[in-house]
């Protein structure tokens, strides 16, 4: 008995000494963009995920899936509706059709990852969603907002010390952090400054 | 306060909330249009300057082949950023294939043209300048006209860098983007200001998200779902299935947002009804029969009282943009 206590004793402290927590906040100089994705590279992602429909809006800002992972659109909206995507920076089409209310379809994430690929609706343009499919198990979703300027970032990476943050349109943050070690990084649009992204790796 | 003072002072609060809750409807999305929600290009609200070149070149008749058109002729502003007209007449003569629609709180629009062919602005502005029977001008002859213009040779370099046909295509959707419209009875009423509409408007407002079902394609801010509809106007013109060749657009058109309606008469797509009375009196018979109609166009059996109170909503939906015509270039 002695034995496996102080076998799971060392087991917890070896792996307490390993996790770590990424923290910090992404700061915007003015208006936020729609929604961001802060991830730790390293892993395979989800391999299921679900986004649904209704009074004509997505509702999440991004969904999150690894490679071949499979994502299901339901339709909760007594409206029509038929997602799509065409989206130059990632190269992803796909067209799942009209769908009706209480229906579902499932679409496989069979493209390149750690790409972000916008959504919509053909039937009402103003919908829109972003699916990210990264390698990651340790990830934060950060939906903007436009009156709020400042979002926080808490995420348990474990042993990871690579970072990515991806923002639609915006260049890719990546940086790599050893535990105890703090940055802070410009987020550029265009050559244009957008936000200041502050992390640190405890 | 004796039981029975309490009581009464009970039943006088019920009754008060009672009557607050009948002017309370469901609005569901509708609401007063918020600046913060716009998506600028960029995410860069466009400068003074570039919203007055815009404005410029948007009541400039240079840009039409026979320098007898702007975009404010089909877009005028005294009548609603519309012509008043069923269908438009280009530079040539030619009638053209639709009505022009209005141009309020394109802001915050997502889609443009009757059949949603421009993705913004920018590129729905630039789209009459050369349409062959609009303003009948090539992206060439654009700007060669302008570069005859100091002022504009000038305030290009300035504020872009350089002139380009996609250039005035920003310019002018800038300068579009200011024609907002948020002050309307409706909003103050939101707002609380419960005198602000009148007792027909509020009814109106209850008939709009509740029997009429207007709110199924007018939601939203703007009174758009910036989505298409075919909503049984029976003519030869296959709206969004041109772009989209999808069978159930067959015949769809985009929603066209209801803020300051009642100053941009006629209505449809073809400008075939041309008063608010017509309109409503189109969708109370539910376009039975018509061949691709939506689902959502049925029959709603409202009587005369009920279609006034509908009008009387519209209208609550007023406030005026005043544009002062600007002093043009030599």
């Amino acid at each position: 008995m002695k034995k496996y206590m102080l076998i799971s004793i060392g087991l917890c402290s070896i792996f307490s000494a390993e996790a770590a927590v990424l923290t910090g906040e992404l700061e915007f100089v003015k208006r936020p963009s729609f929604v961001g994705l802060v991830y730790a590279k390293g892993g395979k992602g989800p391999s299921v995920a679900e986004l649904d429909q209704s009074n004509k809006v997505f509702d999440k800002k991004a969904v999150v899936i690894g490679k071949n992972g499979e994502i299901t659109f339901k339709n909760s909206d007594e409206f029509q509706h038929n997602i799509f995507a065409n989206d130059p920076n990632s190269g992803v089409k796909f067209d799942v059709g009209l769908m009706n209310h209480g229906q579902t379809t499932k679409v496989s994430a069979d493209w390149s990852e750690n790409t972000l690929t916008r959504i919509g609706c053909k039937i009402h343009p103003k919908m829109r969603s972003y699916i990210a499919n990264v390698n990651s198990d340790a990830y934060q979703v950060l939906p903007f907002t436009k009156k709020q300027k400042v979002y926080p970032i808490k995420l348990d990476v474990g042993s990871h010390t690579e970072f990515v943050l991806q923002i639609p349109k915006y260049d890719p943050v990546e940086l790599k952090l050893a535990k105890g070690q703090e940055t802070s990084v410009d987020v550029m649009y265009k050559g244009k400054k957008r936000a200041t992204l502050k992390l640190a790796l405890n | 306060m004796d039981c029975n003072k309490w009581l009464l002072f009970s039943c006088a609060l019920t009754l008060c909330s009672g009557a607050w809750a009948v002017d309370s409807p469901a609005y569901g999305n509708l609401a007063t249009p918020d600046i913060d929600d716009i998506e600028y290009i960029d995410d860069e609200e466009p400068s003074e300057r570039e919203v007055n070149l815009g404005k410029m070149l948007f009541f400039d008749n240079r840009l039409s082949k026979h320098q007898n058109q702007s975009c404010a002729t089909c877009h005028n502003p005294e009548l609603g950023f519309s012509d008043g007209l069923a269908k438009g007449i280009g530079s040539g003569g030619d009638i053209l294939g639709r009505n022009a629609p209005h141009l309020y709180n394109l802001a915050w629009s997502s889609i443009f043209f009757w059949d949603g062919r421009a993705k913004s602005l920018e590129e729905q502005a630039l789209g009459p300048i050369v349409s062959d029977v609009e303003m009948q001008m090539t992206p060439k002859e654009a700007l060669q006209r302008l570069e005859k213009v100091a002022f504009y040779k000038k305030e290009f370099k300035e504020v872009y860098g350089a002139l380009t046909f996609e250039n005035i295509g920003r310019a002018i959707a800038a300068f579009e983007m200011t024609i907002i419209s948020d002050d309307s009875a409706f909003d103050k009423y939101l707002a609380g200001q419960r005198e602000a509409m009148s007792h027909s408007a509020i009814r109106g407002l209850k008939l709009f998200v509740g029997k009429a079902r207007c709110v199924k394609c007018h939601d939203g801010a703007n009174f758009t779902d910036d989505s298409f509809h075919n909503i049984g106007i029976e003519d030869n013109d296959d709206g969004r299935f041109a772009v989209d060749p999808n069978s159930k657009l067959k015949g769809a058109f985009k929603t066209p947002g209801l803020r300051n309606i009642i100053m941009s008469a006629p209505y449809m797509h073809d400008g075939s009804l041309a008063s608010l009375e017509e309109v409503v009196e189109h969708y109370d018979k539910g376009a039975v029969n018509v061949k691709n109609v939506s689902p959502l166009i049925v029959p709603l059996n409202l009587n005369p009282q009920e279609k006034a109170d509908l009008i009387a909503f519209m209208a609550a939906l007023t406030d005026p943009v005043v544009i002062t015509r600007p002093q043009l270039p030599n």
